[in-house]
């Protein structure tokens, strides 16, 4: 399916709760509000046009002033279409479900979001750090604006 | 401990003594040195160069070193890659494990004082010195089979300098 | 009588430890098993004794600057790693790559492939127990490191493919040690499989071992000779070309079943693919003085987001890059192939011995820094 297609699609389940990010990408940009995320998930993975069924990685993103992003990038193996799909979360308490009933994979990924962004994810199986050692307590080290202990910064120049 | 400790000394006391103490230690750092055996750790990218230099064309065998994959049964541990905070907890209790006499040669940027990931970087310990004694340090990312084995003749030039009562003291290595 | 023992016999479950430092974790990897005498029945992987943060230091390097971290990603395939940054970045700035650049691109990556598949093949028969295929394939991967080495200086991480094109040109002497190569290489891959692949003992320990279903595949991420192993000819070369492979004529190599044996068998077929791309590549390389475009040398990307693929030799590796306009990315996700992959072993290793567990392992062909990153 074309770029085109595939957000015509999304756009007759969805309607109004998903908005194209306009750029010259080959493949859609979309964001879906945060509490039609799951179903939304959901309709991707089964539905036999769309057909998502290879989810390649799942990032957060952090913008200080505004946000937490939560960032899919999802792709079909036998449609051969890609997709991403991102959902905004809220500055000071980022909370979401997780996604790990439609695709297996998206498990170890949450995890690392977990511990390095602090992004809550609901319904996880197994929410251990994945990356950072067991005593780590100094917060989330992929905010912006972060330091701690054996941070060194690069000297400006 | 306590008798190897005393026995060179009273040997050196008894005249034409020193004799023995300096050809026991001859034949001693001859042998360790001659023989050294590393026991695999391979932590990063350091690792495949180690492994080439042990294999087909540079070859570690014919300097009497060969791989063994436990602490308990190597003296030299070449510490091959970045060390993590999470990881030098384990990698003092590898070195505790081997049995003394034991070296540790530092391979690479990122074992001798953290390498490309000292800046902007919270996981990685910037240097491996923070946390066990080296001997050699071998610069470079990765260094070549070549520094490599000179970094090992170095030890073994190292190692002929030893004396008896080194390891015997509570002196020089702990 | 047998009845009797077990009621007098204390049958526990134990917990063994695959501890970070283990010659067949091929890195630092820790295995937490749960056994019942020598059948695993549940498997933990622990990750992150090599998080080196790598993706809080590319906020805070220039575009260029990042490309050496790329190396060190996967270090074994270090070409395809510098190829997928130089594809991302390329894809967010609208930047052209000159058509030499782009065929002398394509046969450093796939010789890279080679090179690392030689590393898969040694390794994980030295975890077997065969020893001669590692001396063997070290071997032959010292005239590929001759090769890489009279192009750009380096013997591991090569930092050769840069944004817009190469570093430098070849020099005259590679097209010719290249192509003896090809021709010899042939040969020594119907050496390695002379040895392996009708081996009695080889196919007792891989045949029938950790079958993993394709549709398991799909959900736990794996791709690569993984997936391929389990009857899906699926390569990002063929389904999404990027460079230059749309002109290039190869086949996907696949397994039957899934097993250990499948995903072995896939590897050495990709020597020959890997063969047959380097020599049309070779056929069909341009006469050309530029091998990089000219670009502002602190290079800043229009604002927006970019998410990119492409087949290293262990599965899929991507970027998804956020970029505010300004020198630095200002987010960057790295996905690689060992990611997925790694997910595939616990259910595959269930129910099976610890040596199974261990050929397993060898064949989906994990880098450990891939996963931490």
């Amino acid at each position: 399916m074309t770029k085109e297609e595939i957000i015509n699609r999304f756009k007759g389940k969805f309607g109004s709760d998903i908005e194209v990010v306009e750029n010259n990408q080959p493949e859609p940009y979309l964001y879906i509000s945060a509490a039609r995320y799951q179903e939304l998930c959901e309709f991707a993975k089964n539905d036999p046009q769309l057909d998502f069924d290879f989810l390649f990685q799942l990032a957060g993103v952090h913008y200080p002033d505004s946000r937490f992003e939560v960032v899919l990038c999802l792709s079909s193996h036998r449609k051969i279409h890609k997709a991403v799909i991102k959902v905004k979360l809220d500055k000071d308490n980022p909370a979401t479900v997780s996604v790990s009933d439609f695709w297996a994979t998206s498990a170890w990924f949450e995890r690392e979001a977990m511990e390095l962004f602090g992004i809550k994810f609901a319904n996880h199986p197994d929410p251990r750090p994945l990356l950072l050692y067991e005593d780590w307590d100094y917060g989330y080290p992929m905010r912006k604006g972060w330091t701690g202990p054996d941070f060194i910064p690069m000297p400006e120049k | 401990m306590g008798i190897i400790e005393k026995v060179p000394v009273y040997i050196e006391r008894v005249p034409g003594g020193g004799v023995v103490t300096t050809s026991l230690d001859w034949v001693l750092n001859q042998s360790r040195a001659s023989s050294l055996w590393y026991m695999l750790f391979g932590l990063a990218c350091c690792a495949i160069e180690m492994m080439a230099t042990g294999a087909s064309r540079y070859d570690f065998d014919r300097f009497g070193m060969m791989f063994r994959a436990s602490p308990r049964q190597a003296d030299l541990m070449f510490v091959a890659g970045t060390v993590t905070h999470k990881m030098s907890k384990r990698v003092k209790l590898l070195h505790e494990q081997m049995a003394e006499p034991r070296y540790v040669i530092a391979m690479g940027g990122c074992a001798c004082n953290g390498g490309p990931f000292y800046y902007d970087c919270y996981s990685v310990l910037k240097g491996i010195d923070k946390v066990i004694p080296v001997d050699v340090y071998i610069p470079g990312c990765p260094p070549r089979p070549e520094s490599l084995m000179q970094g090992c003749l170095k030890l073994q030039e190292k190692i002929k300098k030893e004396k008896l009562s080194d390891w015997a003291s509570d002196r020089k290595k702990a | 009588m047998m009845e009797t023992l077990k009621e007098h016999l204390r049958e526990e479950e134990f917990l063994i430890n695959m501890g970070p430092q283990h010659p067949s974790t091929h890195g630092v990897l820790r295995l937490v098993l749960r056994m019942e005498g020598e059948f695993i029945r549940e498997l933990t992987p622990h990750v992150g004794y090599l998080h080196r943060s790598i993706e809080k230091i590319a906020e805070n390097r220039t575009y260029n600057q990042f490309m050496p971290y790329t190396d060190r990603i996967d270090y074994c395939a270090s070409m395809p790693s510098n190829l997928a940054w130089a594809v991302a970045v390329e894809k967010l700035g609208g930047i052209e790559v000159p058509e030499r650049a782009e065929y002398l691109r394509v046969i450093m990556v796939e010789l890279n492939r080679i090179a690392s598949h030689l590393i898969w093949l040694g390794t994980m028969s030295l975890d077997l127990g065969a020893v001669t295929p590692f001396l063997y394939a070290f071997r032959e991967r010292e005239w590929v490191l001759d090769l890489f080495e009279m192009t750009c200086g380096q013997r591991l991480t090569y930092h050769y493919i840069r944004i817009g094109g190469v570093s430098r040109d070849i020099p005259p002497e590679f097209e010719k040690s290249c192509r003896e190569f090809i021709k010899d290489f042939r040969h020594k891959v119907d050496d390695y499989e002379a040895i392996l692949t009708e081996n009695p003992i080889f196919l007792g320990r891989t045949k029938g071992i950790g079958i993993l279903p394709l549709d398991l595949a799909e959900n736990l991420g794996a791709s690569g000779p993984t997936i391929r192993g389990s009857n899906y000819a699926w390569d990002i070369r063929k389904a999404e070309p990027y460079s230059i492979y749309n002109r290039i004529n190869f086949d996907i190599p696949t397994g039957k079943n899934g097993d250990v044996w499948d995903r072995y068998m896939v590897r050495i077929q990709e020597f020959r693919q890997s063969c047959r791309i380097i020599e049309q590549a070779l056929d069909g390389l341009p006469q050309s003085d530029t091998v990089r475009s000219k670009l502002p040398a602190v290079l800043r990307l229009p604002a927006g987001e970019v998410f990119s693929r492409i087949e290293a030799p262990r599965g899929e590796m991507g970027y998804y890059i956020v970029s505010d306009g300004e020198k630095k990315p200002y987010r960057v996700k790295i996905r690689t192939a060992s990611y997925g992959n790694l997910q595939c072993l616990a259910p595959m290793a269930i129910g099976l011995k610890i040596a199974d567990l261990v050929a397993i392992f060898g064949s989906i062909d994990v880098i450990l820094p891939e996963v931490d990153r």
